[in-house]
């Protein structure tokens, strides 16, 4: 698989191993957690795994770390086939969802554990400790016990434990998500600084969307054991190859329409979007679906639109705003602040496509 | 504004932050609570006041007195020498064993039970546990009669495959004897104690020293034994306690052929032996109440020690 093409990345420092998964398969009884998955990661890439609860991303990073049993398939690490390794033997450092530091042990004591089982001296182990808490910047912590530290310093403190055995590879599951928003924003710029700092391959486990466009080298969207899409944010975003990666990724209106052209199609009571038409090998007149994010539709006010506001809703930077039409149509419009304080509630408004849509299937 | 306090940051921890505990983990402060926000345990008060407190309060006092109700401290003399200081030594004896016996079989019991995966298994572990733990008395010391006894089935068994245990030292009616009968109930009594903590025992944790590099004999010296300690601690206390304090199976078994506190004050107080010794029979309550006080407070100090972590 060629790597691709990374905006987030600061190519230079990358100095990891090549991670390999070839057609892992698990099954709990009849039902597949993994379906022959394929992934294949660069050197000091990062992967995100992104999907639903039950899609098998955990699995699949579990299997990687060797804390779970396969049914079929090889794990290379390198040129390494560490398939049959057992996971204290992979040199994988592991990071958990949460509660995961030993709690009879410091934040300092914590993180020397790996090097500790691996019989290094007790300066060593201090010198390392002492420049890991200093990278996560919990110095003044180290003899804190987990306890007495926030849920965010928990997760920093158990991400200097696992990098403290500097490990081949770094797994990520679900880091962030027992945190609150700010914390999860924070922590998570501070892993993707950390994580291009050392070079090392890491695969990063979420359902949050927005935590895996901003981290990934890649992401793997997965569903149902399979990964159904694997490329960068941008591509993920703007060109989801399947309907299901359309709607998990990000927010997408459904609209009807007939197909006038190639690359277009006339929308009920919106007008003409444009789409790629590569992928859809529709013929003209035929009856479709489009699908359209919210920022690809523009409004105009108008004395003859057809359509009224329901709701808005401030996001910040953007304001969503739920509109409607008289056959009961629902669409969602994405637009700046500042657009979205001229559209009142009583005002009549029109649609249009201001950029290509998504997917076009057949109706 | 020069500064600023920002309360997202204050509230998890800043990202590269100095000094900033959650304050949701950090223990309120003890204020003046409102004197109705402990009206609940009154009950529980009442019952303590009734059944423990007035009646030791009664044992202690009593022990001061002689028969004629004047202060003394020769009953305490006499509890400390002769057949009552070394019926303390074998009761001492008897329920240290009995307690240390119970905690490793217990233990390695709720380990085996937790580590199952078959929840009908831990579910009958757990109920007959809870019966098999409040079984004593009379039954009990007759059904062990009946079958490790000088006639019981398993020793004429024993004795008919050419193997009288009762020929090569082993009594029932020994300090052995009742050790063994009391894990009877001792050992599904710690099994019942130790499930909740082990099974408190984090799966994430396991799973990080493993990735760390750790083996399982690594990971329980190093994390699952420290974390175990103060509850294994605190249910051998339990067990000390309970086998220290057993008196019906005890007497059943040895008929008071075996000096044991229990039995020596029952006997001082039912008058079975000189009429007129209750007093004495209260200085040996009182030497009970006294051992038992001492072992809660080796346990505090133990347990302080053990897991400073929890504070």
């Amino acid at each position: 698989m060629t790597q691709a093409t990374n905006t987030n990345t600061n190519s230079n420092t990358r100095n990891g191993v090549t991670v390999d998964l070839i057609g892992l398969s698990r099954y709990y009884k009849d039902v597949a957690a993994l379906k022959s998955m394929n992934l294949s990661a660069s050197p000091g890439e990062l992967i995100v795994l992104l999907g639903p609860s039950g899609c098998g991303k955990t699995t699949a990073l579990r299997a990687l770390a060797g804390l779970e049993a396969l049914d079929g398939g090889t794990v290379m690490i390198g040129s390494k086939d560490v398939t049959r390794l057992p996971a204290s033997k992979r040199n994988i450092g592991t990071v958990f969802q949460s509660y995961s530091l030993f709690p009879n042990m410091t934040a300092k004591a914590n993180v020397e554990f790996g090097l500790k089982v691996r019989k290094v001296s007790s300066s060593d182990r201090s010198r390392r400790s002492a420049e890991l808490l200093d990278l996560i910047g919990l110095s003044a912590q180290a003899d804190r016990y987990p306890h007495q530290l926030s849920g965010g310093q928990q997760q920093r403190v158990a991400l200097a434990r696992a990098l403290a055995i500097k490990p081949e590879v770094l797994l990520l599951d679900e880091p962030l998500s027992a945190l609150d928003a700010k914390v999860r924003s924070q922590l998570r710029d501070e892993i993707r600084r950390i994580q291009l700092e050392l070079g090392i391959t890491t695969f990063f486990v979420t359902h949050d969307q927005e935590e895996a466009l901003a981290l990934a080298d890649r992401i793997a969207v997965m569903r149902a054991g399979e990964i159904e899409q694997i490329d960068t944010p941008l591509s993920v975003y703007s060109q989801p190859t399947t309907e299901f990666v359309a709607e998990f990724v990000g927010n997408v209106n459904r609209l009807s329409g007939v197909l006038v052209s190639q690359d277009k199609v006339e929308v009920d009571s919106i007008g003409p979007i444009s789409y790629d038409s590569k992928n859809t090998p529709f013929h003209t007149g035929a009856n479709v679906q489009v699908l359209i994010r919210p920022e690809a539709l523009g409004i105009m006010i108008s004395s003859t639109g057809q359509w009224r506001l329901i709701s808005k809703s401030f996001l910040g930077a953007s304001v969503k705003l739920n509109l409607t039409n008289p056959t009961g149509q629902r669409v969602i419009v994405e637009l700046s602040t500042g657009e979205a304080t001229l559209i009142e509630q009583d005002s009549r408004l029109s649609l249009f496509g201001k950029s290509d849509a998504l997917l076009v299937q057949r109706a | 504004m020069a500064s600023s306090t920002n309360v997202g940051e204050s509230a998890q921890g800043r990202i590269g932050g100095v000094d900033s505990p959650n304050p949701a983990l950090v223990r309120p402060r003890r204020g003046r609570r409102s004197w109705h926000s402990g009206i609940g345990t009154i009950p529980f008060l009442v019952y303590l006041g009734l059944f423990l407190v007035v009646p030791a309060i009664s044992v202690v006092v009593t022990a001061f007195q002689n028969g004629a109700g004047t202060f003394t401290v020769s009953n305490f003399i006499e509890a400390v020498h002769g057949v009552y200081l070394k019926s303390f030594i074998n009761s001492i004896q008897l329920s240290f064993a009995a307690g240390v016996v119970a905690t490793v079989v217990g233990v390695l019991a709720a380990l085996a039970v937790c580590a199952s995966s078959n929840r009908i298994v831990k579910a009958l572990v757990s109920s007959g546990s809870a019966v098999f733990a409040n079984t004593g008395g009379v039954p009990l010391a007759f059904s062990f009669i009946a079958t490790v006894g000088n006639f019981g089935v398993i020793t004429k068994l024993l004795t008919d495959a050419g193997f009288n245990p009762y020929d090569h030292g082993f009594s029932l009616y020994s300090v052995l004897g009742l050790t063994i009968v009391y894990q009877y109930f001792l050992i599904p009594l710690m099994v019942l104690i130790m499930i909740p903590p082990i099974e408190a025992l984090r799966k994430e944790w396991v799973d990080a020293s493993s990735s760390l590099g750790a083996t399982r004999a690594q990971f329980w010296r190093w994390v699952g034994i420290p974390l175990l300690a103060p509850p294994i601690l605190a249910a051998f206390i339990v067990l000390f306690t309970d086998a220290f304090a057993a008196y019906a199976t005890a007497e059943a078994l040895t008929s008071g052929t075996i000096a044991l506190v229990p039995i020596q004050r029952g006997a001082l107080i039912s008058g079975n032996v000189l009429a007129g010794q209750t007093n004495l029979g209260e200085a040996l309550g009182a030497g009970m109440i006294a051992i038992v006080l001492v072992a809660g407070f080796l346990y505090a100090y133990v347990q302080r020690k053990a897991s400073k972590w929890l504070r």
